[in-house]
């Protein structure tokens, strides 16, 4: 890696070289200190992890340099670059040097190159607004227009307005950030916007009560211009009214049996959610008999338990037990500080009872071997194998669930060294542990 | 504005929020208005130079014919440097005159901005008193840079003799800047400063 760290400060100049070699600077850049080299690789992989979207950043190989987007009617120069016609060309009114790699170039020099178009033609991306019902497929060319006029697009809001709740009416008056959000919101508050729901209801059905006892017919009217266009003179009024009272009823109605049906639904999923977490627990067991002896560790919250461990040094952890065979032994992998020195850990192997210990021979005898994962780079993985041997306890049928006597390093390896040479990953350690029977 | 620059600033404005020089606080990007033509730039001062722990604030306007033509740059932040004047904190950098290229990114500007600040150019100043205190006398060139970073770009290293030289002057009734600029511009030599200041 060529990054120049000094100090607490970090830098990183990892310019693409073509990008400066037009440059005063270039020189310095690349024959100046070593801060200044120039790395390809990371380029790469910074370019690759900004695809995700694939609609707003094209794959590098379909992106214009000039400008960023979709190659559109794709040209390629002499010295190798592709970009948009009316992209190169507009440069070249001007100047007469590759935009990339400041090479000479006229207008002359220039290409179609239908291959990259056909292949740009061939794919087909779908409409950012899938998420609220948009199934159109398309080019991803034609985006940008479709979204123009796409009819699943937000509605355009007022400046600064945040997305309000669609129960606003009837007195819920959350606010949100985006779509989903506001969807996350509606699903989770079912209930509260039934019961305003329902208020609203009744608070109409007071003012409609009220204002029939006061006859005030133009109130009521005004009410119902939610339905139907003013009334004309007092009998419509009143055939309207009653009209009204029974949809109101109506939708009541179908509230109550949607918070029932809701209920319903609640229950449906909490017992599917709990029957899949079962599944969940009996699929990891099947893993653990049928991994023939070869079991990885994923030793999670791997400060956190060091520090638990510092501070209490009785404290061990064990990992899930592993089959050796599907009715083979069962063994697992005990971690813990080294009782003698707590800058290593100690890396032990337990047997464990099984329900076809008769059907087995004791002592356990096999190859053990231990490997701490490195979670890139293989060739710094840490293997130790060892052999069992018949006069330990360790490897005697257990009596309890788990043999007390393990068998392993007490010093596999130091702290600081699996820190310093990164063996910990998103605060987790791999330990691999393979187990042979001879 | 038209269409292609602010689509470009846009998608350019993502890719460097992203960048690993923005996780390493090294570069920053800012957008000022809705319509992408003004942009608030920030950079680290590297390391190994007088410029080290101070952070540079820098204007970026964008001109309607970008990328075809480059971003107008120039240093808020007051700055000691041959190739950038300590007055308007204008830039003579070559990408951003004659040698702007259209596949040159914001991303790419501020990290040349940023080797601009390591590797200094006196042959082509901006700044022409500094560039000469730069080629005569490196070290005084040096600790006036360092100063400035301390004084504007909330760099660590505090120079006490500068500082008190600066005190004097203001006792005169000078004003800081002004003072520092006198005395930056004579190598300290609180005289010969006070000579020009009065003159």
């Amino acid at each position: 890696m060529s990054q120049g760290q000094v100090g607490g400060v970090h830098i990183n100049h990892n310019i693409d070289f073509q990008e400066v070699a037009g440059l005063n600077l270039a020189h310095k850049m690349a024959s100046g200190s070593d801060h200044y080299n120039t790395n390809k690789s990371e380029i790469s992989v910074a370019q690759e992890s900004s695809i995700n979207d694939a609609y707003s950043a094209p794959e590098a190989r379909f992106e214009c340099p000039i400008c960023l987007a979709w190659l559109r009617d794709p040209v390629l120069t002499s010295c190798g670059h592709r970009f948009c016609r009316t992209c190169i060309y507009s440069w070249l009114e001007k100047n007469s040097a590759c935009p990339v790699d400041n090479m000479k170039l006229n207008k002359e020099d220039v290409f179609p190159d239908n291959f990259t178009r056909r292949e740009i033609s061939q794919q087909r991306t779908k409409c950012p607004n899938i998420v609220r019902g948009c199934l159109e497929e398309l080019s991803p060319l034609d985006v940008e227009s479709h979204l123009l006029v796409c009819e699943f697009k937000i509605p355009e809001l007022p400046d600064n307005e945040k997305l309000r709740c669609s129960f606003i009416d009837v007195g819920c008056e959350d606010k949100f950030e985006d779509e989903p959000e506001l969807q996350r919101h509606l699903e989770q508050h079912i209930q509260k916007h039934l019961t305003l729901l329902s208020k609203a209801y009744t608070a109409v059905a007071a003012n409609r009560n009220a204002a029939a006892a006061t006859a005030s017919t133009s109130a009521i009217a005004q009410q119902a211009n939610f339905w139907d266009p003013p009334a004309k003179n007092e009998e419509q009024t009143v055939v309207r009214d009653s009209n009204l009272q029974e949809l109101l009823k109506a939708l009541y109605e179908k509230i109550v049996f949607l918070e029932q049906k809701t209920r319903e639904q609640d229950i449906i999923i909490a017992n599917m959610s709990e029957q899949i977490s079962s599944y969940n627990l009996s699929m990891t067991k099947l893993h653990q008999r049928y991994c023939n002896g070869c079991y990885l560790w994923y030793f999670n919250d791997f400060k956190n338990k060091i520090n638990a461990m510092r501070e209490n040094p009785h404290l061990m952890y064990y990992s899930p037990g592993f089959f050796t065979s599907p009715n083979g032994y069962k063994l697992c992998i005990r971690l813990n500080l080294s009782p003698k020195d707590n800058h290593y850990i100690a890396v032990l192997i337990h047997v464990m009872k099984t329900d076809h210990d008769d059907a087995l021979d004791w002592p356990f005898s096999g190859k053990l071997s231990v490997t701490l994962v490195h979670p890139t780079q293989s060739y710094r993985n840490i293997k130790e194998t060892m052999m069992t041997r018949p006069e330990l306890d360790a490897f005697k049928r257990p009596v309890q669930d788990l043999n007390p006597k393990g068998f392993g390093y007490t010093e596999f390896a130091s702290l600081e060294e699996i820190m310093e040479q990164d063996f910990v990953h998103k605060n987790q350690l791999t330990i691999k542990v393979q187990a042979q029977t001879v | 504005m038209a269409n292609i620059a602010a689509q470009r600033i846009k998608r350019e404005f993502k890719e460097v929020i992203k960048s690993e020089e923005v996780a390493k606080c090294a570069i920053k990007v800012e957008l000022l208005n809705d319509s992408y033509t003004e942009l608030k730039g920030e950079i680290a001062g590297p390391p190994d130079t007088p410029y080290e722990g101070g952070n540079f604030v820098l204007e970026i306007r964008v001109p309607e014919t970008y990328p075809f033509n480059p971003p107008k740059v120039r240093f808020i932040t007051k700055i000691w440097h041959p190739n950038i004047s300590s007055v308007t904190g204008a830039i003579c950098l070559d990408i951003l005159k004659d040698q702007w290229a259209a596949a040159m990114t914001l991303r790419t500007v501020l990290l040349s901005l940023q080797a601009l600040l390591s590797a200094a150019e006196p042959d082509d100043p901006q700044d022409a008193v500094v560039a000469r205190q730069y080629k005569e006398n490196l070290e005084m060139f040096k600790l006036t840079a360092k100063h400035w970073t301390n004084a504007y770009a909330g760099g660590p290293f505090v120079n006490t003799d500068c500082d008190e030289k600066i005190k004097r002057l203001i006792d005169m009734g000078i004003e800081e800047h002004q003072a520092r600029v006198a005395l930056s511009s004579y190598n300290w030599d609180l005289e010969r400063a006070t000579e020009q200041l009065f003159s």
